[in-house]
């Protein structure tokens, strides 16, 4: 099981909430449930505050500490947060603007598009046509992926 | 029903509804502010009139749900439990009916006929949301009311729908909600156990079934006023136990569970399209307002105003009081009759009563200015995010981000700054915030220190002296919070759980009655303690009759000598004894006393009678010490505790004397 991923962007699909039982019996009151959605929207200038959007449509701050417990499946993280190399990866949006997605597009990246990484130190990608295209970690954080269940 | 009769409507929603929006249209002026008993959460009351009867209002506390989890649901769920209203009105957000609908429907179940009044109609339009009203009112089986409470819209079907429903021309239904089986079978049986006690007609059965399930506090909530209860106890045990054990979790959370299910259900039925609350405009202003580096330079930039705005304001119209007062005084003693009259109860009523009064209305301007500010913060939306941009700061002692707020008002006005915890969300952080204010340095100690460090140290060093107490405040402010954390004083922090609500531009209204409102509380609350502690210290000044105030007769002076051991070790004299003394009316008088017990020019006799060192402790005891009386009330008044009171008068003298004494004896053993 995983749990909440401590950086912007990150979406994820709540599996179980517990260990603090006062934090669960506050959240599902307010009917945040097993299977609600939450997305990170920003942490704190001194960290540890984290502002969470629900899928219902509020925003809430929540501390981190507190986040961790909840227990999830991550939907989406950004390119830089991907740690794991093995597995495959759907590009589904870019966390810029207009012109970001311009720029990612005229260097072969588009929403939707299947790729795997090659490095992470760099961040090289390989595209769905095989192609290597290497882009810089501002450009990771802002690039959104989702995981690909590849049992499917 | 018959005409001229009262009926009593309470207000219920989730927080950042409109819910003070909507109170306050309805009942205008007519309000009454005190605390719900034994805590420290505000209860609003107001009267309206509505063809021939008089409706009592009463606002209850922002709450997600009955079953509690703060001391603000506590006091609803005991509130509904114990004295049923008539009628309720449910406030929903329109925009995210899903939010509100899971307490709707769990209040439905009450049985006491309820409004839905569906609120911000106008955002949820601009957003391109429909709602189908006739379907959401046939599925809760109550009036549902569009309603947009800023600009007053929908507000005469809304009193039309309650006179309707108090008049039973309409009935109550409620909704259903669907609850897996056995829970639903579990329910009713002790339903049926409850309905042989043939206790309360108001609330429904199956309400109160679920309510002992959920937890014993409601059970304890109603054992007082209907002993018959005790006599559940096995039965609600046993059922709670079989039916958790078959759920494998927690009633709440179960319940809950098919709440927000049904919930679910009701919006995708009723409401047109998905809803998208990620509004752009706020998005954007928080791209700006909570950015990592810009975030909190903007913060202080923000209360750097507000502080200088409720001064740069405030303090002409304070001084204008004053001089008025003053007047006031001068006037009554140069009276014909005044000759007459033994000039003990001359003085008496000028130096006693006028002042004691003056005292109290010089706040005024403050409390009123500092409210106006405050709501402008709050009501726009902008506290959540400075609560949100400090809170790792304030966590580390004991606290959240929006206690940070009332504390750097502190350093403005200790009064105003406590009045204003009661924003804070919870009991925990309200009573840590109440006692680590009076320890900061306010405007009317810093009139103490630049008139004392201007005597006694060169125009170079003076600043820094001044400057170096502001440090030794924020300290003493860190280490009491620490400190109060370590003892638990307060009790377990709850989780911090915030809403961050979107932008919303306050309403002049909302904003004036708020400020009036606390100005009226303020005069009923805090006055009489105020004026109470002036005419004592007066009365000790200038007892026994004939004596110069404050003079080596008089019984302040007996007993500042009695007690000049104690201050001895720190290297205060009985004289600083007595102007402390009358620094408890308010500190800024400490400067004047010491000039009446001097005598003469205080400037030459106190660079005359204190060295730098016993200049510097007397000045760190006044920080610390005792707060004025207008603090000592204001924390009475906002915690409801003389527990709490009395802690914070020993904490601060016990600080104030420890800090002066290291001060004192560590400056004579480096030869100062």
């Amino acid at each position: 099981m995983e749990t909440v991923l401590m950086l912007p962007n990150v979406e994820c699909k709540i599996i179980s909430i517990d260990g603090n039982r006062q934090l669960a019996n506050r959240l599902t009151q307010m009917g945040v449930l097993p299977g609600s959605v939450l997305r990170i929207v920003r942490i704190g200038p001194l960290g540890r505050t984290v502002e969470v959007l629900i899928d219902q449509g509020e925003s809430i701050a929540l501390r981190s500490e507190e986040l961790r417990k909840i227990k999830c499946k991550i939907l989406a993280l950004p390119l830089a947060a991907v740690k794991d190399k093995q597995k495959t990866y759907r590009v589904r949006n870019f966390a810029g603007g207009w012109g970001f997605i311009q720029k990612m597009q005229a260097r072969g990246i588009f929403p939707s598009d299947i790729i795997r990484i090659k490095e992470t130190d760099g961040y090289e990608i390989i595209s769905k046509d095989s192609r290597l295209i290497r882009v810089g970690r501002g450009e990771a954080e802002k690039i959104i992926v989702e995981p690909v269940d590849e049992t499917l | 029903m018959t005409k001229n009769k009262t009926i009593t409507v309470a207000i219920i929603s989730i927080p950042n509804t409109g819910k003070s929006t909507l109170f306050n249209l309805l009942t205008g002026a007519h309000q009454a502010v005190g605390n719900w008993p034994g805590v420290s959460v505000e209860k609003k009351t107001g009267t309206f009139k509505l063809n021939g009867y008089t409706v009592k209002l009463i606002d209850l506390p922002g709450c997600y749900s009955l079953t509690a989890t703060s001391i603000e649901e506590q006091v609803v769920r005991d509130y509904i439990l114990q004295t049923p209203p008539d009628v309720i009105i449910n406030i929903a957000d329109a925009r995210n009916l899903y939010r509100s609908l899971g307490l709707t429907l769990q209040v439905a179940q009450s049985g006491i006929p309820m409004i839905l009044a569906v609120n911000m109609m106008d955002e949820a339009r601009r957003m391109g949301l429909k709602i189908d009203f006739k379907a959401l009112q046939e599925h809760l089986g109550m009036p549902v009311v569009p309603i947009v409470a800023r600009k007053g819209e929908g507000i005469d079907q809304l009193k039309q729908k309650l006179l309707e429903l108090v008049e039973g021309k309409i009935t109550y239904h409620g909704p259903q909600t669907s609850c897996p089986i056995h829970t639903d079978k579990s329910v009713l049986s002790l339903a049926d156990e409850i309905k042989k006690l043939n206790i309360n007609p108001k609330l429904s059965e199956v309400f109160l079934a679920v309510r002992f399930l959920e937890s014993n506090e409601s059970t304890k909530a109603l054992k007082k006023k209907i002993p018959a209860i005790k006599e559940l106890s096995p039965a609600i045990r046993q059922t709670r136990e079989q039916l958790e054990h078959r759920l494998g979790e927690k009633i709440p959370l179960a319940c809950a569970h098919c709440r927000f299910n049904s919930a679910r259900g009701l919006v995708m039925e009723t409401t047109s399209e998905h809803i998208t609350l990620t509004d752009r405009v706020t998005e954007k202003i928080d791209a700006i307002l909570l950015h990592k580096y810009l975030g909190i330079p903007i913060f202080l930039l923000i209360m750097l105003f507000l502080f200088q705005g409720i001064y740069a304001l405030g303090t002409p119209v304070q001084n204008l009081i004053g001089d008025g007062f003053e007047w006031l005084q001068n006037s009554v003693r140069t009276l014909p009759i005044a000759r007459h009259i033994s000039p003990f109860i001359v003085n008496f009523i000028t130096d006693g009563l006028i002042e004691g009064v003056g005292v109290v209305v010089a706040f005024f301007p403050i409390i009123a200015l500092f409210f106006i500010f405050m709501s402008l913060v709050e009501d726009s939306g902008y506290m959540a995010r400075a609560a949100f941009l400090l809170d790792h700061l304030m966590h580390s002692i004991g606290l959240d981000g929006r206690a940070f707020i009332n504390i750097l008002l502190g350093y403005g006005c200790n009064v105003p700054a406590i009045m204003g915890t009661r924003i804070l969300s919870s009991q925990h952080t309200r009573i840590i915030t109440m006692l680590v204010i009076p320890f900061t340095l306010c405007s009317a100690r810093l009139q103490v220190f630049i008139f004392v460090a201007g005597i006694l140290f060169a125009p170079q060093i003076a600043p820094w002296v001044v400057f170096s107490l502001y440090i030794l405040s924020f300290v003493v402010v860190i280490l009491v919070g620490l400190f109060l954390k370590l003892i638990r004083f307060a009790g377990k922090p709850e989780p911090f759980i915030m809403e961050i609500p979107p932008y919303r531009l306050p309403t002049l209204r909302t904003v004036l009655l708020r400020a009036w409102e606390e100005m009226k509380d303020f005069l009923n609350r805090a006055s009489t303690i105020i004026v109470l502690g002036v005419i004592v210290v007066w009365v000790l000044t200038n007892l026994p009759v004939g004596v110069t105030p404050g003079s080596p007769q008089s019984l302040a002076a007996k007993i500042g000598q009695s007690i000049a051991p104690l201050f001895r070790p720190l290297g205060i004299d009985w004289q600083e004894i007595i102007a402390l003394l009358f620094g408890l009316i308010a500190k800024e008088i400490v400067v004047g006393s010491l000039a009446v017990i001097y005598g003469g020019d205080p400037s030459t006799q106190l660079a005359a009678a204190l060295t730098p060192l016993k200049g510097m402790s007397f000045m760190i005891f006044t920080l610390l010490y005792t707060p004025c009386v207008a603090t000592i009330s204001a924390i009475r008044a906002e915690s409801r505790s003389w527990r709490v009171t009395g802690f914070i008068l020993v904490l601060g003298l016990t600080l104030a004397w420890l800090f002066s004494f290291l001060f004192y004896q560590g400056g004579k053993l480096l030869g100062f």
